[in-house]
């Protein structure tokens, strides 16, 4: 069985990203990029089902105009054994398009389960692994932070609002995964040399697909609005006066 | 495609509350608004939804697929009755929506923005949070349908009147596709606590509290005073509660009239997930602290201090 890893390059979690004077564009430029942190839980995941002989191949891919030799030598280093750049001069601004090339992809290669990050840090949309399950009519098992597989079939347990969700389902299928899944290895020296004999592949998406354009244009960025005065109170008698008499509680 | 579709936001039978809020945020866009239900609602919660002054219909979605809402199901039976007469798909943004939205909007072939906040030109323009609550992006919609979620708090909530202002259309010839999933149990949080999302008031621990039974005490006095408890992603990572707690980026999103905060340093994302309460009161013992910034009130003191005054507040 294949497993398909797709992951993203996003600015690192640490680094404060800020709107470019004219308002019309964040800057991100410079500034340290590093694999969406939900993608590296996913790749961590595909690994270890690898590691316990479910899995016979586990390949990551990406999409972007901007090199990613880094990015993909860091998963394959953590232990996928193939990566894929699939090229584009276009900016793929919606999860649309992702999702579409991601479909031309995984037909391509046909593996029996894709697996993707909840959401980016970047966009926060949570968009790509439903969109992708949705146009491949696959099953779609998201924010998973438990996955247990055999034979054809998985069974998760799903993070949702009220609680725990246990779903199971047929394979093919596409998985999203969350922070609690797993904690992603730091790849050994040995396996950050290994990686580099690994192989690293460029598809040009129109070798895959065509790409519509975007059907929303960016107007303009901002920062949230200014922060609160905080008064700073003396005691907990005064803390429960506030509370008693301007919120009602207690 | 003429219509503004609202998705309800549902669990255990009823609708919940927020919806309404999505209503408000369709209103937007100056065009008939019809919302969706899937099957095994009430008949109480569709009778409140019927006197819902925006809507102009309501449609029931009934198919023993639809029980346990699952996104496979729930998009397909959505897409065929939406594709060809949505202008603009609505839901509140939470786990449902996140799970399902992307993959009816696929099926149409429509973009998607998620946690929007703002919408303004009759739906031609969308303002929603990205990086983490760091940066707004406003966007214009180029082409609809389009797909949107909603945050809960930034639309006020639709009112009801006193008669019934729409009818209840159910459809039940529904061809939904032959796809291998299947709902095994739902372990849910006790259903007689408030709803973190719908609570007046939350009162929210970091990984400061130290254990699951300091979690314990802060949940004892949350009850006494009708709150719901929420938490950090380091103290759902830790194990003092369970994942259904977390607020933040990657949990959920609240806007209670009164959020307090005890021992929470105010990472930002935790911050984007509350810093739209009215009234936020900040309990650390860092005067440096990231929290104090979003803070109306702050008090410089160990939270457990803080939680025994409190305590014996309400007991007094």
């Amino acid at each position: 069985m294949e497993v398909v890893v797709a992951v993203k390059q996003v600015t690192d979690y640490r680094v404060k990203v800020r709107v470019a004077q004219d308002n019309k564009s964040v800057v991100t430029e410079n500034l340290k990029k590093s694999l969406n942190p939900f993608d590296a839980i996913a790749v961590e995941a595909a690994v270890q089902l690898k590691e316990q002989g479910l899995v016979s191949k586990v390949t990551v891919v990406t999409i972007g105009s901007v090199e990613k030799t880094q990015l993909l030598l860091q998963c394959l280093a953590m232990g996928a054994c193939e990566a894929c750049h699939i090229e584009t001069e276009l900016e793929l601004k919606s999860s649309l398009q992702v999702a579409k090339v991601l479909v031309a992809y995984v037909n391509k290669i046909k593996p029996q389960l894709v697996m993707l990050g909840k959401q980016a840090i970047d966009s926060d949309a949570s968009q790509a692994g439903p969109m992708l399950a949705g146009l491949l009519s696959w099953p779609q098992l998201t924010f998973v932070s438990k996955l247990n597989i055999t034979g054809n079939s998985c069974e998760a347990l799903r993070e949702i609002d009220q609680g725990l969700h246990a779903v199971a389902a047929e394979m093919p299928a596409v998985v999203t995964v969350d922070l609690r899944l797993n904690s992603p290895r730091f790849p050994s020296l040995p396996n950050i040399v290994a990686a580099k004999r690994r192989p690293l592949t460029k598809l040009n998406v129109a070798d895959l697909c065509s790409v519509d354009a975007a059907k929303t244009t960016a107007i303009s960025y901002a920062e949230p609005s200014k922060n609160r005065s905080c008064e700073i109170l003396e005691d907990t008698a005064a803390l429960v006066t506030v509370l008693r008499e301007k919120q009602g509680l207690l | 495609m003429n219509f503004i579709y609202v998705i309800a936001n549902q669990f255990g039978g009823n609708i919940c509350d927020n919806t309404l809020a999505a209503i408000t945020a369709a209103s937007s866009f100056s065009k008939p608004i019809k919302l969706i239900v899937m099957d095994n609602v009430t008949a109480d919660s569709l009778q409140v939804m019927q006197r819902c002054e925006l809507l102009d219909e309501i449609i029931q979605l009934e198919h023993p697929k639809l029980e346990h809402l699952l996104p496979e199901f729930v998009a397909a039976a959505c897409s065929d009755l939406i594709k060809d007469n949505a202008y603009a798909v609505i839901m509140i943004a939470n786990t449902y929506s996140k799970n399902m939205l992307p993959r009816l909007a696929a099926s149409i072939d429509c973009d998607m923005i998620s946690n929007v906040n703002n919408i303004s030109e009759a739906g031609a323009v969308l303002t929603h949070a990205i990086y983490a609550g760091n940066i707004f992006e406003t966007l214009q919609i180029d082409e609809f349908p389009c797909a949107i979620t909603v945050n809960a708090n930034s639309f006020p909530k639709a009112s009801y009147s006193e008669s019934d202002k729409c009818s209840v259309v159910k459809i039940t010839d529904l061809a939904l596709p032959d796809i291998k999933v299947e709902h095994v149990a739902l372990q849910s949080s006790d259903l007689d606590k408030p709803l973190l999302s719908n609570a007046k008031v939350v009162i929210a621990g970091g990984r400061a509290l130290g254990s699951a039974e300091n979690f314990a005490r802060l949940e004892d006095f949350a009850a006494r005073v009708g709150a719901a408890v929420g938490a950090t992603r380091a103290a759902v990572d830790a194990g003092y509660v369970p994942n259904s707690y977390q607020v933040g980026q990657t949990g959920q999103v609240v806007g209670p009239d009164l959020y307090i905060a005890f021992g929470i340093s105010g990472a930002i994302q935790h911050l984007t997930g509350m810093r739209d309460s009215k009234v936020i009161v900040a309990i650390n013992t860092d005067p440096d602290a990231e929290i104090f910034k979003v803070a109306d009130y702050g008090l410089i003191m160990d939270w457990e201090v803080v939680l025994a005054a409190l305590e014996s507040a309400v007991a007094g």
